[in-house]
């Protein structure tokens, strides 16, 4: 079965001949979360550059919605989101400004983004500082503004670089209840973490990459049997070696 | 001290050229684009030193070279006030690394004389530029003592304090009075272009002029800039042989003006940041969501914010368009002996009417706004590579933004020549089919040069705005792509009309090409 998001046998090797990512295959179907776990420079960032078009790759296919990111990238755009690790966004832009600018990019309506725009900014305590100028946001406010951004257009795939970063308790329980919602929409997630109890509890399915290879990929259950996600990946990092 | 000031400095200046980059860095793209940077540099600065020798070489030839050290001083001083002042802003107070430096074991008065030096080098280098090549004209045509050649050399090397400070100061006065205004980036480009203005008008208009007309505008000159700016008489007291008293106060004043800024300015470091912070820091409004607009309006609403709200950016590229307008504006007001003394050639009057297109030109392709704009996306640059719209499109945004500026501009300084000397038939048509040629050649030369030769890795806009390599190249380009025609007019003017036309005809070709590339384009992070 075709999922929202297929990547078939991708790797990467940047110029100076650092092999990122090798061989790299997981498919992930409507309606899930799929959590992408791994240590500092394993791949996964590498990965998910590629998977939203971002950067270039020469080998293997990546296909969102059933097409290619090579050559429909504008059409795998129109229906993914996309936040990456540290989320630099328009600091020149008040938050509404910058709110505005997405739903303008993807085409939301006006009634519809107004309602989405209260009911999230709302949720993440971020009504009262929408005015302000970016530039003035905390790292959090920054991330919750990127967030607010990415949920607009109900994306049929959200990926995240470390989204829980950064944000307060309040917000990341927030977040996992807006990324529950939109999978209960038949969207999908793809994110990426090191927070492997979060991962845990929220993933219906991880995949484990070190070194820019998938050493474990599956539901949770079959990834980590009765043992913890953390046992997991750290004796399948120890293997590895 | 001396430790801690020279490990900040170095961390200041690795920020902006890191050696290590050269040896330790493969990306052969970013080095070549550094180099061309670097090359383009040093080209201006010859030319700029070119320029300063022959403004003493004019008045030495006719026995003012007296007047050179004074006044050559007191309108370097006067630009540097000016330039240091619209690149202050963020650089001493509100700047991104307060923090970082802040928590460091250091001293407030390290932090505040390593900023202070910072522009102070950047000052230094300028009045190298520009005011030593006078200084040593002169100097061949009176053969000045050791004590003078001392003295040129201190005139050199004190000469940017006291405007750096003057600079400084006025900077963070503007900041935190401003900083309430709706329109300050439009008050401090109208009040930076008429400076500029003013002093390109002044500079051109003495170049081309006759010996008695220039003796004697060196002499009233020579008394303004010791009204106007007293240290600039005081610094060349002893080389003009008045005495040792004036460069011992010159040398004081700086010295005793930079210690009381850092005493100053240290003392009240913490608070006047927090007090700035908290000016910049508006009240929280509850924000409306607008209502849905095209993408286009959406993308091309997102670069004009950004221009807006980038100083240094507005000021940059939005001047031409200034020019344009106050160019207009005085050939309408200026009588035609004045507007042809003030060009500075002879008889230009005679075939203005066929020339005038290619005025206009040279104003309109100067700086344009997407030279460096994409550049400016910066660490932003994932939004717009993960967006789904094709990169013609954000390059149609940057584009139109370059194109609103400078456009009008050129249509109301274009009435304003049509008005003065009523152009007829393909004279008048050309009036306002060659500038908008160039406008657009130059909106999308500037777009091709920053997406073949892109600066994200900036801290501050300036490295973006200023010392890219795609902004000399678009200003280069849009400086020589009118002039040569425009030369090749005046010395052919019968034929001025048609030079004109293939010129514009060349730029529109050359323009074609390389949006053919542009759409072609990929952007990756």
């Amino acid at each position: 079965m075709s999922g929202v998001l297929e990547i078939k046998h991708f790797g990467k090797t940047y110029g100076n001949g650092k092999k990122a990512a090798e061989d790299v295959n997981l498919t992930v179907q409507p309606g899930e979360i799929y959590g992408f776990i791994g240590h500092n420079g394993a791949g996964k960032t590498t990965t998910i550059r590629a998977v939203v078009g971002v950067m270039d790759f020469s080998e293997g296919e990546i296909l969102i919605d059933g097409h290619s990111v090579k050559t429909e990238p504008v059409l795998c755009k129109s229906v993914l989101a996309y936040i990456p690790d540290n989320p630099d966004i328009y600091d020149f832009l008040t938050g509404m400004q910058y709110l505005d600018y997405m739903a303008d990019i993807f085409q939301v309506d006006t009634q519809t983004r107004k309602q989405r725009i209260q009911k999230y900014a709302e949720l993440l305590g971020m009504t009262d500082s929408l005015g302000d100028l970016i530039s003035n946001y905390s790292h959090g406010m920054k991330q919750k503004a990127a967030l607010i951004g990415a949920f607009l257009h109900h994306p049929k795939l959200l990926v995240l670089d470390e989204p829980f970063v950064g944000l307060d308790p309040e917000a990341s329980f927030h977040m996992k209840t807006m990324m529950q919602e939109l999978c209960a929409m038949g969207s999908a997630i793809f994110f990426s973490t090191h927070v492997l109890e979060v991962a845990e509890k929220l993933c219906h399915k991880v995949a484990i990459i070190k070194d820019g290879r998938i050493i474990a990929s599956g539901t949770m259950e079959e990834v980590k049997g009765s043992s913890s996600l953390e046992e997991v990946f750290l004796e399948g990092v120890e293997n590895e070696k | 001290m001396k430790s801690k000031i020279g490990l900040l400095m170095k961390i200041q200046v690795m920020r902006l050229c890191n050696p290590a980059f050269f040896t330790n860095n493969s990306d052969n793209k970013k080095k070549r684009r550094i180099q061309m940077t670097l090359v383009g540099g040093v080209v201006l600065a010859g030319v700029m030193m070119w320029y300063s020798g022959m403004i003493a070489y004019g008045y030495a030839r006719i026995g003012e070279a007296a007047v050179v050290p004074r006044m050559m001083t007191g309108t370097c001083s006067l630009m540097l006030i000016f330039l240091t002042f619209m690149k202050s802003s963020g650089s001493l107070f509100g700047s991104k690394d307060f923090d970082m430096m802040l928590s460091l074991p250091v001293k407030n008065y390290h932090v505040v004389t390593v900023k202070f030096m910072a522009l102070y080098f950047i000052g230094l280098l300028a009045y190298i530029v520009f005011l030593l090549p006078s200084l040593v004209v002169y100097a061949v045509y009176t053969g000045p003592g050791v004590g003078q050649i001392l003295s040129m050399i201190l005139m050199v090397i004190l000469g940017p304090v006291l405007p750096t400070v003057l600079a400084m100061a006025l900077g963070t006065l503007i900041v935190a009075v401003t900083s309430r205004l709706p329109h300050r980036q439009l008050f401090s480009l109208v009040l930076s272009a008429g400076v500029i203005l003013a002093f390109v008008v002044w500079m051109s208009g003495i170049s081309m002029k006759g010996e008695a007309e220039l003796a004697n505008i060196g002499v009233s000159i020579s008394e303004l800039v010791a009204r106007v700016y007293p240290p600039a008489a005081w610094a060349a007291s002893y080389v003009e042989g008045r005495g040792i008293g004036g460069i011992l106060v010159f040398t004081a004043v700086s010295g005793g003006v930079f210690g009381l800024f850092v005493w100053v300015v240290s003392r009240y470091y913490i608070p006047i940041n927090s007090a700035i912070a908290s000016l910049k820091r508006r009240q929280a409004k509850r924000a409306r969501s607008g209502k849905a607009s095209s993408v286009f309006q959406a993308l091309f609403r997102k670069e004009l914010r950004r221009l807006m709200t980038c100083n240094i950016y507005a000021l940059n590229t939005a001047i031409g368009a200034v020019f344009l307008l106050a160019v207009g504006v005085g050939v309408l007001v200026m009588d035609p002996a004045s507007i042809e003394k003030t060009i500075g050639i002879p008889g230009i009057l005679e075939h203005i009417q066929v020339i005038a297109p290619l005025i206009l030109a040279f104003f309109v392709a100067l700086s344009p706004t997407t030279a460096a704009s994409l550049s400016l996306e910066g660490r932003n640059r994932w939004i717009m590579c993960s967006l789904p719209v094709e990169p013609i499109q954000i390059f149609h945004a940057k584009i139109a933004l370059n194109l609103v500026l400078t456009i009008p501009a050129a249509v109301i300084c274009g009435i304003c020549f049509f008005i003065k000397f009523h152009p007829t038939g393909l004279q008048a048509v050309l009036l306002f089919v060659i500038p908008a040629s160039y406008a657009l050649f130059s909106s999308v030369f500037g777009m091709f040069a920053n997406v073949k030769f892109p600066s994200y890795d900036w801290n501050h806009e300036q490295q973006a705005v200023k010392n890219s390599a795609s902004v000399m190249i678009s200003v280069l380009g849009g400086m020589l792509l009118p002039m040569i025609p425009l030369m090749i007019s005046l010395r052919f003017p019968g034929y001025a009309q048609a030079i004109s036309s293939a010129g514009a005809a060349a730029v529109l070709i050359i323009a074609g090409v390389c949006y053919r590339k542009l759409k072609n384009t990929i952007l990756y992070v």
